[in-house]
């Protein structure tokens, strides 16, 4: 009986769970260097696209992180290793605000001016209760809506308040510039009030595996019309720094046949980030997917290249003009389409079929 | 071909019952409540070790006999976990299920009975990481579900007016579905693999102490030590301890 109870007992001080799970790894500069650069070579999605050594990487990097003096001092060097992925969703946050990006798209000079449009294209604009939607008419039958991010949750149903107080407008400019992305929580269901039908956008695959090319089979991401439909004209108008869930809610808008294109360029990150954290309160991000258009193409540091290109100059923005909105207004419009498009819009959005690329 | 598993389980559980309800037997119902420790160490979420308290909860019913017996218990549990390390917060459930069945193998000279037999279980494991750093408030899900068959031994002995029993079960076999990442690979579908005796690893202990009466209704304590590592391109470990009091209706039959 005795030993029935020592058993017991034995087997009840054992219990310690913290002792099970093993101890906690190094946090000496050196060991944290070793956390981040083996949880990119197992996580990150777009080496083969970057065609980056990631082990010269280490080679070069690894000795500077073990001769660092503090862990402060190792935060320059991450950043460092990270410009060299090229990558916008990859990025080191300090808790003093101290960033350090691979991709500084804030440097990136689009002359993207609210205040101009504000008060020379859109005078009587409204912003919705998240402060996320303004609105407002580009002309009498030309509505304009600008989504400055798709950040947060539990707004993306006001664009039906939006589209109601519109009106009766013929076309809408939806203008994403500079919008830096967020969530496709509020992207999508955003996109999904302009499609006349469900439509695959866009192909995606996970990073599941050690090797740099071991990813989940393809999948798609498709959007199903819901809330209030709009089913007039779309002009979406986009620049460099359209990035991220921003650049998803592009390649949505760009299967919605009769949908145009106007601006410049998107910023090309696509990545669907895992967010990390350190000790100190770093923290840090790495994309864990590939994701593809609707042609199964890769635009992960290409962008989404609009079907009219038109760029603001430095003068345009000192006079206050914003050639990019007036091109988006005449192609709500009708005007300055090409032929085959413009035959297109003048079908109801309904009964519509076709793709544009 | 994937869910295999499942019409085998069912296969057992139908060849066990029918011999089963045939003898005379007690049916007892059990309710726990209870505080439970969990620490766990999931590469795919944190390099850190997660650890935490929180409230766990049980619901049984078992059917035995002087020779053999049948348990099926619902556990599930919720911690608030804590990295003391990089500061990092996680919500875990977990959701156990577990069948057993005994048979008596005989007393020893200090007149333990010993029991022995099969279990199966599926155990659900999930974590919801908050990332509150300034890359703005948003969460992200990792974890494991855990299904198969496996080994159990029961040891019990009369203490004063109680009753204390000790059970200790590890499975065999089993099918995981721990994405490498967050859950988000997933999509809906679960994705189980097998999972060999030399990749999951597990055992789950309680040892449990009630006191006997001639009363429909008896009091008593569990305690439970549990374990499983799972070692597939990283090593994920799960523990958890915990003590509840326990309540014993007994719905048919006599006392033990």
């Amino acid at each position: 009986m005795k030993r029935f109870i020592v058993l017991i007992a034995a087997i009840t001080a054992a219990g310690c769970v913290d002792t099970l799970v093993g101890p906690d790894p190094t946090t000496t500069p050196a060991g944290l260097f070793d956390i981040v650069w083996a949880d990119f070579d197992r996580n990150y999605a777009a080496f083969g696209l970057k065609q980056l050594d990631w082990d010269d990487v280490r080679r070069r990097y690894a000795p500077q992180a073990a001769a660092a003096p503090s862990v402060d001092a190792l935060a320059p060097i991450i950043g460092a290793m990270f410009r060299e992925l090229h990558d916008p969703h990859v990025d080191l946050l300090l808790p003093n605000r101290k960033y350090y990006s691979s991709v500084d798209l804030g440097a990136v000079k689009t002359y993207f001016s609210p205040p101009a449009i504000l008060g020379n294209y859109v005078p009587g604009s409204v912003m919705t209760p998240s402060r996320n939607i303004r609105y407002g008419k580009l002309a009498s039958d030309v509505g304009w809506i600008w989504i400055g991010s798709f950040g947060g949750d539990g707004w993306a149903s006001e664009i039906d308040d939006v589209l109601k107080a519109l009106g009766n407008v013929s076309a809408v400019v939806i203008d994403v510039r500079n919008n830096g992305g967020g969530s496709t929580n509020n992207s999508e269901p955003i996109a999904a009030r302009f499609f006349d039908e469900e439509r695959v956008f866009s192909y995606f695959q996970y990073r599941n595996g050690p090797g740099h090319d071991d990813f989940t089979e393809v999948r798609s991401r498709t959007i199903t019309p819901a809330g209030t439909h709009f089913g007039g004209r779309v002009v979406v108008l986009t620049n460099r720094r359209c990035v991220s869930a921003t650049e998803g809610f592009v390649l949505a808008m760009k299967v919605q046949p009769g949908v145009q294109l106007v601006g410049d360029t998107t910023a090309g990150g696509f990545g669907n980030p895992l967010t990390r954290e350190l000790p100190n309160g770093w923290v840090y991000r790495l994309p864990q997917w590939i994701q593809y258009d609707a042609n199964h193409r890769v635009l992960e540091d290409v962008g989404i290249a609009p079907d009219v290109v038109v760029r603001i100059t430095a003068a345009d923005s000192v006079a206050g003009k914003d050639p990019q909105l007036e091109k988006a207004l005449a192609m709500a419009r009708g005007q300055g389409v090409p032929a085959s498009l413009r035959k297109l819009l003048l079908v109801p959005a309904r009964n519509r079929s076709g793709y544009i690329d | 071909m994937r869910y295999r598993w499942v019409g085998n389980a069912v296969a057992v559980v139908s060849l066990v019952l029918p011999t089963y309800v045939s003898a005379q037997r007690t049916t007892e119902a059990h309710i726990g409540l209870g505080l439970e420790e969990t620490a766990l160490r999931n590469p795919a979420e944190s390099p850190y070790r997660l650890a935490g308290w929180g409230p766990t909860f049980s619901l049984g019913v078992d059917r035995r006999s002087s020779t053999s017996a049948l348990d099926v218990t619902l556990r599930t549990g919720h911690a608030a976990l804590h990295s003391g390390v990089s500061g990092g917060t996680s919500r875990n459930g977990v959701a156990a299920v577990d069948i057993r069945y005994l048979r008596a193998v005989g007393q020893s000279r200090g007149r333990v009975s010993w029991w022995i037999g099969t279990q199966m279980h599926a155990t659900a494991d999930i974590s919801d990481h908050q990332y509150n750093g300034s890359f703005g408030s948003h969460n992200d899900q990792f974890g494991i579900v855990a299904s198969g068959l496996g080994a159990t031994v029961r040891a019990s002995h009369k203490l004063g007016a109680g009753l204390i029993s000790s059970d200790l079960a590890v499975p065999l076999a089993s099918w995981v579905d721990s994405p490498y990442a967050n859950l988000k690979m997933n999509g809906d579908a679960l994705r189980l693999q097998f999972a060999s005796l030399g990749r999951l690893r597990a055992f789950d202990e309680s040892i449990s102490y009630r006191v006997l009466r001639s009363q429909r209704a008896s009091i008593g304590w569990t305690y439970r030590l549990s374990y499983m590592q799972y070692a597939s391109d990283d090593v994920r470990r799960f523990a958890r301890q915990s003590l509840s009091g326990v309540i014993t209706i007994r719905l048919s039959g006599r006392e033990p």
